[in-house]
């Protein structure tokens, strides 16, 4: 959190109740009514500006014996990502870290569904032990129809226990408000309740301004100033300067709005002419502070009074109350009520026309960005109607946020300024280009853009920077097409013209780089080169260490070779035990459980992939497909069919509001995967078949690859030509695969291929390929593509002359699942014929129950009948707790029972465990 | 007949009654977000539709937060009245 305040300091004066001035009137009756505000989930108070609701409230919270968290909102708060960037500031400041998953995943995903974020918000704030009040004000400001505004129905419609909204409004939001009245969720003051009455004005005027006002001319003021705080407040102002106030009230007649520029006049005129001058000129700021006052009045020709300082002004400015309120706790940053502001505008513009008003955003604009308040300096410009200026601070300052990870900041920036100005700005342009590969991965929007980068820049000097950054986009997508040798011919000579300082750019091009050396076949120099950079004397930025040790794994997993992978993944591990962002854990365990998965170590699979499947919101899109795939694998190894299928909803649903095709086909491929592994025929084993795939890209370390994944489809459907159509299928993925030099996807097409050669009665090819595989396969370890394709693989495997460690390994694990209902050595790929023919009657009335329990299930039931605790178990076994409970849950739905006890006596009974058991049970 | 107190109050501060005419169709998403409203929507002769909501507003701060979404919502508002004596009220 500390990080994005110290990124946009401003941010602060975003969060700061409102101090409270020492002539307010004493409104017991209000603060009854927002005394019901401690039990509701929502307090809403309605009305228009100048009533007085930021003041009651403010007041209110004063004597809360609980924390307040205080947001007053902008217009651009109607994008979720930054209504929830304050919003967690917001509470941070009062409650450090009481939204951390909330933050994380703010800072990790690329996408950011309301209901997901709704779900770790509501988490976060239920989680809370103490009470805790939020206090949007200005919620008006919020679009009707932004998504902060379906994220607040969703935070209203399940209330955490023990936090409390206060909404500022001044209108009523689009929050099905109907609804939380009657359920009495909400507590409503409005107008008709901030509405001064005749004795509140008496008190403030004569009590708390020391004016002596008759009763007469009270009652003509509660008239016509209908109760309206801010119009009281320039009565009183005005009524200092005015010999016979009784007649000067009396006289206020003729509707609020004529009143209301009256008394201004009334309040500008009897200022001294510096004052004057200092209030029009900042009425352009939304906050302002001496330095910032300073910077735009200084060289104005037509201060009429230049002895009068910034310093002065504010000191008269606290002196006499002039609707300001103070920001921060320091009394650095202040700002006008909205109203007055708005009516001093109206002024400025009257009396000194547009070009002075754009010079005095250009200044502010000016200082603004030497403070580092970026998002405010592009606003001042914008309000200048200076574009050039506002595209200027983007580009110049675009590297700053992205070596912060936060490019979504810089995604808002190029949104602040308009469309038309980025597409004529090279260095817009390419940001935007970079958030769309780099962030959102989204390959195809990026080709036509980095053309129009390239014609932006043509040959013009001095644009030596954007070219070498359109080399490294270019070089990015030529890899993530699986075109290393053009990748490299991009990036060769270009990377070490991206400033180190750069970190982003420059560690996602290291990354490509070193991945790019592996597809043409020169993975040693790829390793290499990361090397070199890892083993710098000079700490590197976390950013670029991840990401090159990461590309260290990858490179591994890719040339099969899963040890080296796990090694190189330990300083992952390191890197994360050092305390870094989100992404960095998220990357780790996915990688650890493929690795895992891959040499058929399932508990661990499990663990490490329903780490990286919890994350999956903050997860790079396709790695979480991945993951939820994997882990739907590991729970069928395991028997654990219904874990398997919930895995694939998980899965579906993660997929489906993405409306993107090439993960559509993915979520089909996870799902025929299963299909065949449970030997079921299954809809999406014949709409793969069917359909003509998405182009795919490079295949990288891809747990599941729809294509080869579809030629897995074709064989289990036994027929002559689906076979046919495999074996083609199979020899293209070869090709691909050899092309881009990635044994780890080629020893999965070639053990298919072997059992595809097979069934055709083509001995030869079948042995030699089959043989390649497993000398491939051997030295890394890589069981899982020979496990996964069951007896018919143990068959194939019998037929080779040599027998090794890795061929009995195989053999070892296959049998071991070789139980009836053990489903995933049951697809029987390519038998054609009908699935599980072992599941017969005998094994049915015999052994269900037995049948139906894993070994690891049965090694757990053993030591229960010893009454070892779930950690002795985990201990003894060498896996979680975690896991522990997962099997247990297993064993209990399994054995229709809810504690181990039952379990225990079930399992005998129906001599699941053996006798001699039953004796050491009750020895 | 009001006093000019009470139509002052009457007017801004208190609930009113209205009907707003807005030209196409609320969904129903919508129609449950925007207030204890009665809806209907019918069809006219060149093919346009309109719906008619009706309902008591809490004040004018409630009313203005319904016309904001329809504006939101891009529905042209063709008619925006008062109802001095609602439905069932003498």
């Amino acid at each position: 959190m500390t990080e994005v305040l110290s990124f946009n300091p401003i941010l602060q004066t975003k969060l700061h109740r409102p101090q409270l001035t020492a002539d307010l009137v004493n409104r017991d009756r209000l603060i009854k009514l927002m005394n019901r505000a401690r039990e509701m989930p929502l307090t809403l108070v309605s009305a228009p500006a100048g009533y007085g609701k930021s003041v009651l409230v403010a007041q209110w919270c004063e004597q809360l014996d609980w924390p307040t968290a205080w947001l007053s909102l902008d217009a651009d708060d109607s994008d979720l990502r930054t209504f929830l960037e304050y919003f967690l500031a917001a509470l941070d400041d009062v409650l450090p870290d009481a939204c951390k998953a909330t933050q994380e995943l703010l800072e990790a995903a690329s996408l950011l569904p309301v209901p997901v974020v709704a779900n770790y918000l509501l988490n976060d704030l239920d989680a809370m032990d103490t009470p805790c009040t939020m206090v949007l004000d200005d919620y008006h400001r919020i679009e009707a129809l932004s998504p902060v505004q379906e994220l607040m129905r969703r935070m209203l419609a399940h209330p955490p226990r023990k936090f409390h909204f206060i909404m500022l409004t001044r209108h009523d939001p689009p929050l099905d408000l109907p609804n939380l009245r009657a359920r009495h969720s909400i507590n409503d003051v409005r107008l008709q309740d901030l509405c001064f009455t005749a004795n509140e004005i008496a008190e403030f005027l004569n009590v708390k301004q020391d004016l002596s006002i008759s009763d007469s001319a009270i009652k003509t003021l509660d008239l016509n100033v209908e109760g309206w705080a801010a119009g009281l407040r320039l009565v009183a102002m005005a009524l200092r300067h005015i010999d016979d106030p009784d007649t000067f009230s009396k006289g206020l007649q003729g509707g609020l709005p004529q009143i209301q520029d009256y008394l201004l006049r009334e309040v500008l005129g009897s200022q001294k002419p510096g004052v004057r001058d200092f209030l029009l000129a900042s009425s352009t700021l939304d906050r302002f502070c001496m330095e910032l006052l300073d910077t735009i009045y200084a060289s104005q020709d037509i201060n009429e009074d230049p002895g009068f300082t910034a310093s002065d002004f504010l000191q008269e400015l606290q002196m006499n109350n002039l609707f300001t309120v103070s920001l921060d706790a320091g009394g650095k940053w202040f700002r006008y009520h909205h109203l007055f502001q708005e009516l001093l505008r109206n002024e400025l513009q009257r009396d000194h026309g547009p070009d002075y008003v754009s010079a005095l955003h250009l200044r502010a604009s000016q200082w603004l960005e030497g403070e580092g308040l970026i998002d405010e300096a592009i606003q001042h410009a914008l309000a200048a109607e200076d574009v050039e200026r506002a595209a200027e601070l983007v580009a110049r300052h675009r590297h700053d946020a992205l070596n912060e990870s936060q490019w979504y900041v810089l995604d808002r920036w190029l949104a602040l300024v308009s469309t038309g100005a980025v597409q004529q700005n090279a260095e817009l342009l390419m940001a935007r280009t970079w958030i769309a590969l780099s962030y959102y991965y989204h390959v195809e929007a990026v080709q036509p853009l980095l053309a129009e980068v390239e014609s932006l820049v043509g040959d013009k000097s001095g644009s030596e920077q954007v070219r070498s950054e359109l080399a490294v986009c270019r070089g990015y997508v030529s890899w993530l097409m699986g075109n290393g040798a053009e990748s490299l011919q991009h990036l060769d000579d270009r990377i070490e013209r991206i400033p180190v300082s750069h970190v982003d750019f420059r560690s996602h091009a290291e990354m490509v780089f070193a991945q790019a050396k592996q597809m043409v076949g020169r993975k040693d120099e790829g390793l290499r080169f990361v090397d070199n950079i890892l083993a710098h004397s000079e700490p590197l930025e976390m950013m670029r260490e991840a990401r090159l040790t990461i590309t260290r794994v990858f490179i591994h997993v890719v040339a099969g070779d899963l040890l080296g992978a796990e090694v190189a993944n330990r300083r992952m591990w390191e890197i994360v035990k050092r305390g870094s962002p989100a992404y960095v854990p998220i990357w780790t365990s996915y990688m650890q459980g493929e690795i895992h998965l891959q040499r058929c170590e399932w508990e661990a699979a499990v663990e490490h992939l329903g780490q990286s499947v919890a994350n999956r919101f903050m997860h790079h899109a396709r790695a979480a497909v991945d993951s939820m795939t994997g882990l739907m694998l590991a729970h069928q190894a395991l028997g654990q069919e219904d874990d398997a299928q919930a895995t694939l909803q998980t899965l579906k649903a993660y997929v489906a509001p993405l409306g993107d095709p090439a993960m559509e086909n993915l979520a089909l491929s996870a799902e025929a995967r299963l299909s065949i592994l449970q030997g079921r025929p299954g809809a999406a084993r014949r709409r793969l078949e069917a359909i003509e795939p998405p182009p795919e890209g490079a295949w990288l370390w891809w747990l599941d690859i729809p294509s080869i994944t579809r030629c897995q489809t074709l064989m289990a459907a036994g027929s002559t030509d689906g076979l046919v159509k495999a074996e083609a299928g199979l020899r293209e993925c070869a090709e691909v695969s050899e092309a881009q030099h990635n044994s780890y996807q080629l020893i999965r097409v070639l053990t298919l291929l072997a059992l595809a050669y097979e069934r055709q009665g083509k001995t030869e090819e079948t042995l030699r390929t089959l043989e390649r595989a497993v000398t491939m396969a051997r030295g890394g370890n890589l069981l899982l593509p020979f496990v996964e394709l069951g007896m018919p693989m143990v068959d194939l495997l019998n037929k080779l002359s040599t027998e090794n460690v890795f061929v009995t390994r195989v053999k070892r694990l296959v049998n071991d699942f070789g139980s009836p209902s053990h489903s995933f050595t049951t697809g029987e790929v390519g038998t054609g014929k009908p699935p599980l023919p072992k599941l017969d009657g005998e094994h049915m009335v015999a052994g269900r129950n037995r049948a139906e329990m894993t070994n690891r299930e049965l090694d757990i039931l053993r030591l229960l009948t010893q009454r070892m605790q779930n950690k002795e178990i985990a201990a003894r076994l060498n896996i979680s707790n975690h896991t522990v409970d997962s099997h247990l849950k297993q064993i209990y739905r399994k054995l229709g029972v809810h504690n181990r006890r039952k379990a225990v006596e079930v399992a005998i009974k129906s001599s699941i465990l053996k006798p001699s058991l039953q004796n050491e049970l009750t020895h | 007949m009001t006093s000019t107190k009470d139509l002052a109050a009457f007017d801004f501060g208190g609930p009113a009654d209205y009907q707003i005419v807005v030209q196409g169709t609320v969904s129903e998403e919508w129609s449950n977000r925007l207030g204890p409203l009665e809806i209907t929507t019918s069809s006219q002769e060149n093919g346009e539709s309109r719906t008619i909501m009706q309902g008591t507003f809490l004040d004018q701060s409630a009313l203005r937060g319904l016309l904001e979404t329809l504006y939101a919502l891009h529905l042209p508002i063709l008619e925006v009245r008062k109802i001095d004596d609602p439905p069932g009220k003498e």
